[in-house]
């Protein structure tokens, strides 16, 4: 019994650590799609849409979230981008703008989203309606803005990243 | 309130939100069983002094890109544990100042190794995601899930049938090691199993937090409890019951889900305390 015991132990502490050399990583390409479509049909429901007077077009609406939960969908959002392509998003948080920093001057555009210790932020890029990255034609720095548009990637320098297209902003 | 249970509803149908709610009640349900025998052997900082050590390891790895950080982390952790425990009585810094020692050097040095050397661009974002926990809970992928599962029961089933054993190395150890028990060896299966716990927690609560899902229900069962077994299986109930509501409230409220389980913990000990000295409970 008493070996059976050190066996058992031996094997237990064994598959603790092989298991965890197993982990993977939430952003690797073999996790799960599944959880992450039932989400956005969880947001897009009509009864919520009726609920909160959203407007049908709306798939994904982050405005209806808790602080927490919209920083948590976000993340779901970058990680797993493919699940959400094509779907109509509405988000609210503080409107940022970055620039490329070359010659050319690329203007990038985004909502910022900070977690419930406002320790961390996440934003989601955007692009107005007609593709314009006048700063002029965007809201004002650090003011909270809500934008609707549609969830897509894009290729940059061998990266790919997230925005949001054909955007508007509600008042 | 039929909107407040519409909203809980809405949030259950994210499989995140049923991820966290899972991991956070397995986590919760395994700190408490070892809590009652680190709180019982007064180790109850372990777990702070050995989560400062993970967050020293995952700096380490950080620095080193290591891609899978766990592979450093978790052994780096279990060695800290083993040192601690199995070889504390014998050095000359011993008990409560090994554990302090070990936990400010890991926390001083993780977070200056990660100011100096970290490629990320939000290096307070880490760290404060880190010894807090953040959102890190609601960020769970199914592969992680699963492998909280499995240790989780690894570690109850360890538990269960190591039970008498852990019982008498916890109450008497001298007197286990007489009577022919390989005390040594107990100590060291306590150890890998706490650091294990440790490092499972720390995406529930954070570093800074994870003492209190091992000390809160333990001791609050104890208010109550007197027997090994009664206060085992209290703290068990009290920590499960502590972890989901305090997740439910953070993720309805908005709040971060380490601390506002922690608060939920410290109101059940308060509540515990009173039933105790209600029923003539000597604490």
């Amino acid at each position: 019994m008493k070996c059976k015991k050190s066996l058992f132990a031996v094997l237990s502490i064994s598959m603790i650590l092989f298991l965890y050399g197993c982990s993977e990583k939430p952003n690797e390409a073999t996790t799960s799609q599944q959880p992450v479509q039932s989400t956005v049909q969880a947001v897009s429901s009509e009864e919520d849409s009726e609920q909160s007077g959203v407007e049908d077009d709306v798939d994904v609406d982050l405005t209806q979230l808790s602080s927490i939960m919209c920083y948590s969908e976000v993340y779901t959002m970058i990680t797993y981008p493919e699940q959400y392509i094509g779907k109509t998003v509405r988000m609210k948080g503080t409107m940022a703008h970055y620039s490329s920093g070359a010659e050319s001057g690329q203007n990038y555009f985004a909502v910022l989203i900070a977690d419930a210790l406002a320790c961390c932020q996440q934003g989601i890029e955007f692009v107005l309606e007609g593709g314009s990255r006048d700063v002029k034609d965007y809201p004002l720095m650090n003011t909270e803005v809500t934008v609707v548009g549609e969830f897509a990637t894009y290729e940059e320098n061998g990266m790919t990243y997230c925005n949001l297209i054909h955007a508007r902003v509600e008042e | 309130m039929m909107a407040l249970m519409e909203k809980i509803s809405l949030y259950l149908s994210y499989p995140f939100v049923r991820y966290a709610l899972i991991v956070g009640v397995l986590v919760a349900l395994c700190s408490s069983l070892l809590g009652v025998t680190l709180v019982l052997k007064r180790f109850s900082f372990i777990g702070d002094g050995l989560s400062h050590t993970a967050f020293g390891a995952m700096a380490v790895a950080a620095v080193l890109n290591l891609t899978n950080e766990i592979l450093f982390v978790l052994p780096a952790t279990v060695l800290c544990a083993i040192l601690l425990l199995r070889m504390g009585q014998n050095t000359k810094i011993k008990g409560d100042a090994a554990v302090a020692m070990l936990s400010v050097s890991s926390l001083a040095l993780g977070y200056l190794l990660m100011n100096l050397f970290s490629k990320s661009a939000n290096i307070s974002g880490d760290v404060c995601s880190t010894l807090f926990g953040s959102t890190s809970i609601l960020t769970l992928s199914l592969p992680e899930v699963w492998l909280c599962v499995i240790l989780s029961v690894l570690v109850v089933a360890i538990f269960v049938l190591f039970y008498n054993k852990l019982f008498a190395v916890t109450f008497d150890e001298n007197f286990a090691k007489a009577t022919g028990t390989n005390t040594d060896a107990y100590n060291l299966l306590i150890a890998v199993v706490v650091a294990v716990i440790i490092v499972l927690a720390m995406n529930l609560v954070g570093s800074l937090l994870v003492s209190a899902l091992i000390i809160f229900p333990a001791l609050s069962a104890m208010r109550v409890f007197k027997s090994f077994r009664g206060v085992t299986i209290c703290s068990a109930v009290v920590s499960v019951t502590a972890a989901f509501f305090g997740m439910m409230i953070s993720i309805v409220a908005g709040t971060p889900v380490g601390a506002t389980i922690v608060a939920v913990d410290l109101v059940v000990f308060g509540l515990f305390t009173v039933a105790g000295k209600g029923i003539g409970v000597k604490g």
